[in-house]
């Protein structure tokens, strides 16, 4: 039986090129865009998730209470691993870490003790850091390698760039650092960190190392340090919650924090914490294009459908003769859903090389290295993906043909029902809804990332670059380590980098005024409430840091050497007048932590944090900090490659010789922010377009049937003296209509969710009616022109040819 | 006895009021029988052959099929019934383009499960018996008509049917073809199959051993 189902099919295929066609194309760009998507969530939902204490591994969250709201923060007090060790007896393992993220950015030179340094990134862990976390060690025991203060494990990409061989236990190695520079000893070597962990350093170091230069870590007033512990296997992690909850106000060590543990697996998909709970986060992008991918694949399934259904006519003697010789119903649906299924498996095979095709431009855009690496895992996927596809698709039509009436079937005609032709029309509707809601959405996401792209941030980010300052010879760290004249130097080298003709601005700042900033509420003033709290952006920068970012100044004058000292003296944004209330400012006095400053200028807003965010209030104080520093340079537009090299020059003849200048734009960073958003609307752009072609392919088969069907009433028409335009108009009617009705279908639903998006958003572009329009328009079009096409060909034909036939 | 209809009524509902397809039909068929069903267009003959095909219904009355009630069997009993006595030959020959005459003849025994050697076996056998072995590889549409008919009723015979029902079987053949295929229908009616006919010709109904005639879905006697 299962060889002349395949043989009908395969003699079907010869006959009917053009429908198998149709479906072939559709399906398989379908399933391809299924599969791209279904790797990535794949790939997503496993990022993390390679540890082997799986969801014991835990990271504790600390929660403040601001005005703002409840902030959530990663990092918490240096103590409390031990602590929380100590206390409860479910905490099985605990470890204290201070990732590469604490130094933003900042890279360590390494070397293996001569003067060819690699910038790495590098952490700081206690003892059982490899214990808790599966990163495997190919040399060193994972118990001992942080024993000794001055051991340090290292990549194997590490070991081999410093050593060109791996096997570098007991070998010595160098780290150039004003704070932590010295010479280590190598006590193993880790794996290279897999492609799906969140964390990627080059080297862990002992946290005693950090310790020794950052006391504070020791404090319970700091909250620096990132606390992973491990439980034990029959903890309930909620339980736990409820007893590490008010850890802090136990032990009078605080009461505005309170704790929660989060599996550290969850993080990367649930990493957005509202009102100190994980709600979300990544994990929205992946049922997003989870939804997309089962949109795009059911309406390729639709078209099967469409087609399978409209083509009855062609296959009803079949259907008739079978039953008149003794075929039950079910031999007829296990043929037909065998078809489909057939045609679902021939359509991955297409799709799995347009996948293999299509995969280096997608990770271009998602930012990811996904491979076809034909596993178990993709098999699987491949399989249920293709049985699911043969399945939706095949079950309808089966189901229909399998129950046509077999008297019809002998008869060779196909008396329409009224059911059948609702059915074929109410999947079009859905079809195109759903390809105009997502078109809808494409214009509104690039809309509106194009908005981000323009929006004047309040001061320039164009031709601005920012990069760390280096590390000077008489402070290398190696040796006695102490070099306090940090800031003077940094002017020094400021002030070089100002004589470069180019350099139109130069200054030191401690953040990159991409969304990265302290915030405080320690502000008075005069007329504040009692009670009353309000949250300040700091921006601690050097001389000349706002005439180098063009911040404009609304009123008075902003920090200058003329003056002497500044210490004292404030720079307040507009929004932080208007938080305080204070009329006529320049002159008048705040109080800063204590310390009276006086309010020598006001700055407009301008945008410090992400878009999603009001502006904020900010206030600006002159950095007189010893911290290691951005250096931030506004080039001349004209200039700017020779520039660079002058400011590479001068930054190496300043700093250790070895260091390597790595500098970034300020508008990339800015791009950086919403990379998520930039990829989801590249990607929305083309599955979106595929939904649209894919709806009008079927739209073209659906239209090839109806032109066929009507054969003899168009040569009739003709034959009476209607024009081919009169006939062809008539024949799209139908489906045009069916397209209009989706049009009016999505249109509202997609300006619920458009508008729904939007408000994430604080600075948003409106929702003109012109993108609804445009969809609709666009789509309209597109389904004009496959069906029209279509249909004029049909209405151009002779008329004779047709009416001989009958 | 093979068949019998009693009082068989079929009708369709037209602009509200009741046309009758068949009225009052009845019907004895004992086994060994060549029937012959004739009337002019319309008056109902292939509607009685599909009723007694079981492959459509009827509104009232009873219908009998070697003593089983057909009118109160469900549509998967009454096709396993059909599958396992009856065979169809008709007009258009109904072959499937899309397989060759070989899997043609051989279709049947596989919705009956029969064996795949019992098949080979069979489906030779009867291209042995009429004579098409050489065209088993062939696809209907290169035949000619009375070939594709030969392919037709060795199809309807290869179940070994108790009952072969005909609708018009010589309409699309030409003179010389019909008379192979009625020669054909009289042999086998001598080997001890029954045969319903429904046929526009005198010269063909004078093939079988009795001549129904219908008018406006009536049985008239003469």
């Amino acid at each position: 039986m299962l060889k002349y189902n395949l043989l009908l099919f395969f003699r079907n295929i010869k006959k009917h090129k053009k429908t198998f066609l149709i479906n072939l194309i559709g399906m398989s760009t379908g399933l391809a865009c299924t599969l791209v998507i279904a790797i990535w969530v794949v790939d997503e939902l496993k990022t993390d998730m390679f540890h082997e204490h799986g969801e014991h591994l835990v990271q504790v969250f600390q929660n403040f209470d601001t005005p703002n709201g409840i902030e959530t923060e990663d990092t918490t007090q240096g103590p409390l691993a031990d602590a929380l060790m100590n206390e409860y007896p479910e905490v099985h393992m605990v470890a204290t870490v201070i990732g590469n993220e604490w130094f933003e950015g900042e890279k360590f030179l390494l070397s293996d003790g001569g003067d060819h340094y690699f910038s790495s990134q590098i952490q700081f862990a206690t003892q059982d850091y490899f214990l808790l976390f599966s990163f495997p060690l190919v040399y060193g025991n994972p118990e001992t390698v942080l024993q000794n203060t001055n051991g340090v494990v290292i990549s194997e990409e590490l070991a081999q760039k410093l050593f060109e061989t791996t096997d570098v236990v007991g070998r010595s190695l160098n780290m150039l650092h004003d704070e932590f520079g010295n010479a280590y000893t190598i006590s193993g070597v880790f794996k290279n960190l897999p492609e799906n962990s969140t964390e990627q350093f080059d080297a862990v170091f002992n946290l005693e190392v950090f310790i020794a230069e950052n006391e504070d870590l020791r404090e319970w007033g700091d909250s620096d340090a990132q606390t992973y512990a491990v439980l034990d296997s029959n903890t309930n992690l909620a339980t736990f919650n409820s007893k590490i909850e008010r850890f802090l106000e136990s032990k009078k060590l605080g009461d505005k924090q309170t704790y929660f543990a989060q599996p550290y697996g969850d993080r990367y998909l649930y990493g957005n914490y509202i009102n100190g709970k994980a709600v979300g986060g990544r994990i929205q992008y992946v049922i997003l294009f989870s939804v997309i991918a089962l949109l795009i694949l059911i309406i390729a399934c639709v078209n099967f459908v469409n087609m399978a259904t409209a083509k009855a006519s062609l296959r009803i003697k079949e259907i008739g003769v079978k039953k008149s010789v003794g075929a039950q119903k079910n031999n007829l649906l296990y043929q037909f859903t065998n078809e489909s299924l057939l045609m679902a498996a021939i359509s991955m095979l297409v799709a799995l090389i347009l996948v293999y095709v299509a995969l280096p431009a997608f990770n271009e855009i998602a930012g990811k290295q996904l491979r076809l690496d034909f596993g178990y895992e993709l098999g699987a996927l491949v399989f249920l993906i293709t049985l699911f596809t043969g399945l939706v698709a095949g079950f309808y039509p089966a189901v229909y043909l399998a129950g046509l009436p077999i008297l019809q079937g002998l008869k060779g005609k196909l008396t329409k029902t009224k059911g059948d032709g609702f059915a074929r029309k109410g999947l079009v509707v859905f079809q195109f809804s759903a390809s105009v809601i997502l078109l809808v959405a494409v214009f509104v996401v690039y809309k509106q990332m194009a908005f981000i792209q323009d929006k004047n941030l309040g001061f320039d980010r164009e031709y601005v670059i920012s990069f760390s300052s280096g590390v000077i010879e008489n402070d290398r760290g190696i040796g006695d380590g102490n070099g306090d004249a940090k800031t003077k130097d940094l002017a020094i080298f400021l002030e070089e980098l100002r004589n470069i003709p180019g350099v139109m601005g130069a200054s030191n700042f401690r953040h990159n005024m991409m969304a990265d900033f302290g915030t405080t509420t320690g502000m008075e003033w005069t007329g504040k409430e009692v009670g009353e709290e309000a949250l300040f952006a700091q921006v601690a920068a050097g001389y000349e840091f706002i005439e180098t970012m063009q911040i404009q100044i609304a009123k008075g004058r902003s920090f200058s050497q003329e003056f002497g000292s500044e210490d004292a003296k404030i720079v307040l944004n507009e929004a932080a007048i208007e938080v305080m209330g204070i009329d006529n400012p320049i002159g008048k006095e705040v109080t800063l932590w204590g310390e009276q400053k006086e309010i020598i200028g006001i700055v407009k807003n301008f945008h410090i944090d992400k878009l999603y965010k009001k502006v904020l209030p900010v206030f600006m104080t002159l950095s007189n900090s010893d911290f290691a520093s951005n250096v931030m340079v506004r080039l001349h537009p004209r200039s700017e490659k020779n520039t660079l090299k002058q400011i590479e020059k001068a930054y190496h003849a300043y700093f250790v010789s070895g260091m390597p200048f790595e500098f970034r734009f300020l508008n990339d960073t800015y791009q950086d922010l919403y990379i998520a958003e930039q990829r989801v609307a590249s990607l929305s752009k083309y599955f979106a377009l595929l939904a649209v072609l894919i709806s009008c392919l079927g739209l073209f088969g659906l239209s090839i049937f109806i032109t066929e069907k009507r054969k003899k009433e168009i040569g009739i028409r003709k034959v009476l003296g209607q024009s081919s335009v009169q006939i062809a108009t008539m024949l799209s009617k139908e489906l045009i209509k069916l397209v209009t009705l989706s049009i009016l279908i999505a249109l509202p639903i997609a300006y619920v969710l458009a508008s729904d998006w939007l408000s994430g958003y604080a600075y948003r572009i409106p929702l003109k009616s012109v993108y609804f329009l445009l969809a609709g328009v666009v789509t309209l079009f597109v389904a004009l022109v496959s069906v029209g096409g279509q249909a004029l060909t049909a209405a151009g034909k002779n008329p004779i040819n047709a009416l001989r036939e009958e | 006895m093979l068949l019998q209809l009693n009082n068989i009524f079929k009708w369709v509902q037209q602009g509200g009021q009741r046309v009758f397809l068949l009225k009052d039909v009845n019907l004895k068929v004992e086994e060994g029988e060549f029937i012959s069903i004739m009337g002019p267009s319309g008056s109902g003959k292939s509607t009685l052959l599909n009723v007694i095909g079981m492959l459509d219904g009827f509104d009232e009355g009873e219908y009998n099929f070697l003593d089983e009630s057909v009118h109160t069997l469900k549509e998967k009993h009454r096709s396993e019934l059909y599958k396992q006595y009856i065979g169809f030959v008709f007009q258009a020959y109904h072959l499937i383009d899309e397989l060759t005459v070989y899997e043609n003849l051989e279709m049947p025994l596989l919705y009956k499960k029969v064996s795949g050697s019992e098949r080979k076996a069979m489906v030779a056998d009867m291209l042995d018996r009429f004579n098409i072995v050489g065209k088993k590889d062939l696809f209907p549409t290169q035949l000619s008509g009375g070939q594709q008919q030969l392919v037709g009723v060795a199809r309807a015979l290869i179940t070994k049917p108790k009952l072969i029902l005909a609708d018009e079987p010589t309409g699309n053949l030409n003179s010389q073809q019909g008379e192979d295929i009625m020669e054909l229908f009289k042999e086998l009616n001598n080997e001890g199959v029954t045969i319903i006919q429904v046929t526009h010709s005198e010269k063909n109904a004078g093939y079988g051993s009795r001549i129904i005639h219908l008018l406006d879905g009536r049985k008239i006697e003469g």
